[in-house]
């Protein structure tokens, strides 16, 4: 029996101890930015009253987190761009949301009292493909900001090169996600 | 009632009752249009639009459009967008009202200044452009010619270089549709001193250069006839400002001109952005240097009012300088049309004048 209480007793302990802490994103945008020719237009993309939702959970000292993005609120500032972008291209119809999952990064509780900028990898779900993606993300310990950057080609995710009266977009797309992060309750 | 109201109304009367769409707006930078080449078939921007141009026009500039307005002829005949992408098809109207006032006189005049019909063809690396229709001295005469001013081939070499040859306009400066302007006006950049040209272009994703060797045609009168070269660089930094500098040296008839430019455009957001140039020029003995700004703000979608200051000031112990500064408004109601409107005071001599101009465009 006694033996019983104390394994109980150090499992208890050990979730204790495992689940530190989980950050959930309460605000945060997602942009991005595509070049198209000819005349190296650039095409801005950012979510429109919208942001990433989900969350960071740091586990004995490796965080990682899921974040979901509803695709309708993109805006690229032209009413018929956003059209084509969400309809032909993105087809959010079939494919309305687009996920990714970060793998386990290294961070200790000590990290997180300052600043810091690390590497990240992630699996990205979009247009009913998921891909590995890496990039960067920075990390401010004051606001509790995170903004994460990465590259990412279409044509990875079974999307068509978007072409419109002859100009066409570049297959490469840099995206940025700010996640505004605040303490689970 | 008081003068400068009475110009007010004039102004609002033009915008109510009026209706015109330009063609060369440097100022699209601020929708990440660095380069001009995206809309219009020449990457030197102006004169005709490309299938994708026609549809901004729609999309972008216009407070209204319905569907397919935007097209040749109003969308009223249907092209494939096949026949759109190999062949290009436009034209100007362009009518301008002007009062003048100074304290002898006041003069009231609307001419015709340009009615044109313009013409392209792409093949794969090759473009040929032309327009048809000349107005030879608007002021005196309305009659419209159906001659070429304006005719060339632009041929693709690389991707990002382009090579153009024939008659037309060499790059210098800011790239403003507006003639009238001192800082084109003074280096010769108006549409009547048609030259033969040839030009180099290269457009980067931050730079942009060209270079190009002129000469005037017979037409020209003698006088006027030069023969010279002219460059240009711009650098654009941070998607947001747009810097370069012209260098323009021409020759003829014991006339010699050099002028050097500065001139950037600056996009504070989508909705506002600011021109500057400054151009010395030399000529034979005397020197004279000409600066614009204008900054204007997108309020409703099209509609964009404007502040704007020139100067031209003249290295010469008897000669004055002017100045003129004033306000107006640019708005596009719907595709095919432009309507501009400036009213500007201006000084010279310890005289005061005033100049109201009002633009019509339709762009077929």
């Amino acid at each position: 029996m006694k033996k019983l209480v104390s394994i109980s007793i150090f499992i208890l302990g050990f979730q204790y101890a495992a689940v530190a802490s989980s950050l959930v994103a309460n605000a945060g945008e997602v942009k991005f930015t595509a070049i198209g020719k000819p005349g190296f237009l650039k095409i801005h993309g950012q979510s429109k009253g919208d942001f990433p939702k989900g969350e960071i959970q740091i586990l004995n000292g490796q965080a990682s987190g899921d974040f979901e993005f509803n695709l309708k609120n993109l805006d690229t500032g032209i009413e018929l761009r956003n059209e084509h972008m969400k309809e032909k291209y993105l087809e959010i119809g079939k494919f309305p949301t687009a996920k990714l999952k970060i793998e386990p990064i290294a961070v200790s509780e000590e990290e997180l009292k300052s600043d810091f900028s690390k590497k990240f990898q992630g699996q990205l779900l979009l247009h009913g493909v998921t891909k590995g993606v890496s990039g960067n993300f920075d990390y401010q310990a004051k606001t509790k900001n995170v903004v994460a950057k990465f590259n990412l080609k279409v044509s990875d995710f079974n999307i068509a090169v978007p072409q419109y009266l002859g100009v066409t977009v570049s297959e490469n797309v840099e995206t940025e996600v700010l996640v505004k992060l605040k303490d689970k309750e | 009632m008081k003068p400068y109201l009475v110009q007010l109304m004039m102004i609002f009367f033009a915008i109510v009752c009026g209706s015109m769409k330009a063609m060369a707006f440097p100022d699209m930078m601020r929708h990440g249009y660095a380069n001009c080449s995206t809309c219009h078939a020449s990457p030197a921007g102006g004169g005709l639009l490309n299938s994708y141009g026609r549809s901004l026009s729609g999309e972008l500039l216009s407070t209204w459009k319905s569907k397919n307005e935007e097209q040749p002829l109003h969308g009223a005949v249907s092209i494939s967008d096949f026949v759109m992408e190999k062949y290009f098809f436009g034209g100007d109207v362009r009518y301008l009202s002007r009062r003048t006032k100074d304290p002898r006189k006041k003069v009231d005049e609307g001419f015709l200044m340009q009615t044109q019909l313009r013409f392209g063809l792409a093949l794969e690396k090759l473009k040929f452009l032309m327009s048809i229709g000349k107005i030879e001295n608007p002021r005196q005469s309305q009659e419209v010619k159906w001659v070429s001013s304006e005719y060339y081939f632009i041929w693709n070499v690389k991707e990002e270089v382009y090579l153009r040859a024939g008659r037309f306009e060499p790059i210098f400066g800011l790239r403003m549709p507006d003639h009238n302007l001192w800082v084109k006006s003074d280096v010769s950049l108006v549409p009547w001193l048609e030259r033969d040209t040839i030009e180099l272009m290269v457009e980067g994703e931050k730079l942009f250069l060209s270079l190009a060797g002129f000469q005037s045609t017979s037409k020209v009168a003698t006088v006027q006839q030069a023969t010279g070269y002219a460059a240009t660089a711009s650098w654009i930094w941070n998607e947001k400002l747009r810097f370069g500098s012209s260098a323009m040296n021409s020759e003829g008839q014991g006339n010699r001109t050099k002028a050097l430019s500065f001139h950037n455009t600056y996009a504070f957001s989508t909705k506002a952005y600011s021109h500057f140039e400054f151009t010395r020029v030399w000529n034979n003995d005397s020197i004279k240097e000409v600066g614009f700004f204008r900054v204007g703000r997108e309020i409703v979608k099209g509609f964009t009012p404007l502040l704007q200051a020139q100067a031209r000031l003249l290295h010469k112990p008897s000669a004055s300088n002017q100045w003129k500064q004033g306000a107006g408004i640019i708005w596009l109601p719907r595709p095919h049309f432009e309507i501009m409107a400036v009213y500007e005071e201006m000084h010279y001599k310890r005289e005061d004048s005033s100049e109201l101009n009002l633009l019509f465009h339709y762009y077929l």
